[in-house]
């Protein structure tokens, strides 16, 4: 297998869902350093130098709400999901069950049409 | 946290100006917070070592900055092709110019050597400038289709009719034969003040007979309408009946002409001048100039006859019909 063409599959991919990911991610508040642990404890490694741009992208598409609060006596940015943002994820989540759904459907098919043309007694 | 900084200060040097201090100043949060973890983590305080790992996974400045600008591209995928057509276009028709420019200039002041060999080297110059424009134009273009998105917004109705193989004409002979009329055009245009380019050294001997002042301008014209139709074929690549038909017509009127002239007697006189050198029999000098030049005419008249009637045979066999779906792509073999 080409290695590099399998890397930018999984890229374009990844692109995708990491959208999603991050929106539901941030149904809780969280800024950019926690929530990129967040979602690499969920199985979701995410550079931080595409995650970091991609949240501020996000808000300024007015998904995400943004303040600078302090915390353990440092400043930070935090992000949560605005009221566009909550809609939007609706959307995206039943757009990924659906292609999910479908995605499945297709895989079993294929698996049956396999089967069946296996010859008898494999 | 010099190495911090001075990372900072390598990525904001990138940033949109208006975000600078606002993304640094996150970022410099974000990377605290990991060294800090890092930092318990390993149950010491970071050296060198460790900070300049960190930083690297972060990113290369120049990296971590460009994705922070909202435009990444100058030109995107849409217009790209478009682009790339277009530039090969220019490029082209650059080469084309230099070369009759070459041509001409030789043609006026001689050493056609040193003239090809400036005009070669001055290509180069042309080629970036209409690289340069070129891009500059498609990416002004991409910038207005992002704020208006005009692409979006097409109608399949007012899609081109499908050109089937038969129709089309290859872009590099319509090219090839563009150079080569103009570069009849410009030798047309010398021809009057300088006869030798048609009658070589002869010319000290011989003029022109006053039949040609009623063809010259109509043979002019004819070449230029020629131009025009293999320009309009370069662009729209395929034949339509109406060009045909113009192609046709302007063989027609070429060929009436070759026939005005073919009737016309001599086309060369002697040249009344005392300086002949008394050596040369110039009446059959003039004899076998006159004689050349209807052989010419006459193979001239023929291929052309031949060409009108290839083209109204091609006129003729035109329906016009439409191709079924996908049917001229089915036997281009594409699909």
């Amino acid at each position: 297998m080409d290695s590099a063409t399998f890397d930018n599959l999984r890229l374009e991919l990844r692109r995708g869902c990491l959208v999603v990911a991050v929106l539901a991610a941030l149904r809780t508040e969280q800024y950019g350093y926690t929530l990129r642990k967040l979602l690499a404890e969920q199985g979701l490694n995410v550079d931080e130098g595409t995650l970091y741009p991609l949240l501020r992208r996000l808000e300024t598409q007015g998904l995400l709400l943004s303040e600078w609060r302090e915390e353990a006596k440092r400043n930070k940015r935090f992000y949560r999901l605005s009221d566009a943002g909550t809609e939007i994820l609706t959307h995206l989540l039943a757009e990924w069950r659906s292609i999910d759904g479908s995605l499945n459907a297709i895989l079993s098919e294929s698996d049956h049409g396999h089967a069946r043309s296996l010859p008898a007694g494999r | 946290m010099d190495m911090l900084d001075r990372y900072l200060q390598a990525v904001k040097f990138l940033l949109p100006r208006k975000q600078q201090d606002d993304i640094v100043r996150e970022l410099s949060e974000n990377l605290i917070a990991r060294m800090e973890d890092r930092e318990e983590e390993l149950g010491r305080p970071l050296d060198e070592a460790d900070q300049a790992a960190i930083l690297r996974e972060h990113g290369h400045p120049m990296l971590v900055a460009g994705r922070y600008r909202e435009r990444q591209h100058l030109i995107g995928p849409t217009f790209f092709p478009l682009y790339v057509f277009a530039l090969k276009m220019g490029l082209g028709v650059a080469l084309l110019v230099t070369t009759v420019l070459a041509v001409v200039t030789a043609a006026l002041h001689g050493d056609p050597f040193r003239r090809l060999l400036e005009a070669m080297l001055a290509y180069p110059g042309r080629g970036l400038m209409v690289f340069a424009w070129t891009t500059v134009g498609f990416a002004l273009l991409d910038f207005a289709s992002m704020q208006v998105r005009f692409v979006g917004d097409w109608d399949p109705r007012k899609l081109p009719k499908v050109v089937s193989e038969e129709q089309q004409i290859p872009r590099l002979k319509t090219l090839c034969e563009l150079a080569f009329v103009l570069l009849s055009i410009g030798w047309l245009l010398l021809l009057p003040r300088s006869p030798s380019l048609i009658l070589g050294p002869a010319a000290a001997l011989v003029e022109y007979a006053p039949v040609w002042r009623f063809v010259y301008v109509p043979m002019v014209l004819l070449a230029v309408a020629t131009a025009i139709l293999h320009v309009v074929d370069f662009v729209r690549p395929y034949r339509t009946r109406s060009r045909e038909l113009t192609r046709v017509a302007i063989n027609v009127a070429s060929l009436f002409l070759m026939v005005f002239l073919s009737q016309a007697g001599d086309l060369f006189f002697p040249r009344v001048s005392s300086a002949l050198p008394e050596a040369v029999n110039v009446p059959r000098v003039v004899e076998i100039i006159n004689a050349g030049f209807r052989i010419g005419m006459a193979v001239a008249a023929v291929i052309t006859a031949i060409e009108i009637w290839r083209g109204v045979r091609r006129a003729r066999r035109w329906n016009g019909a439409p191709l079924t779906p996908g049917s001229a792509h089915a036997r281009a073999g594409r699909w």
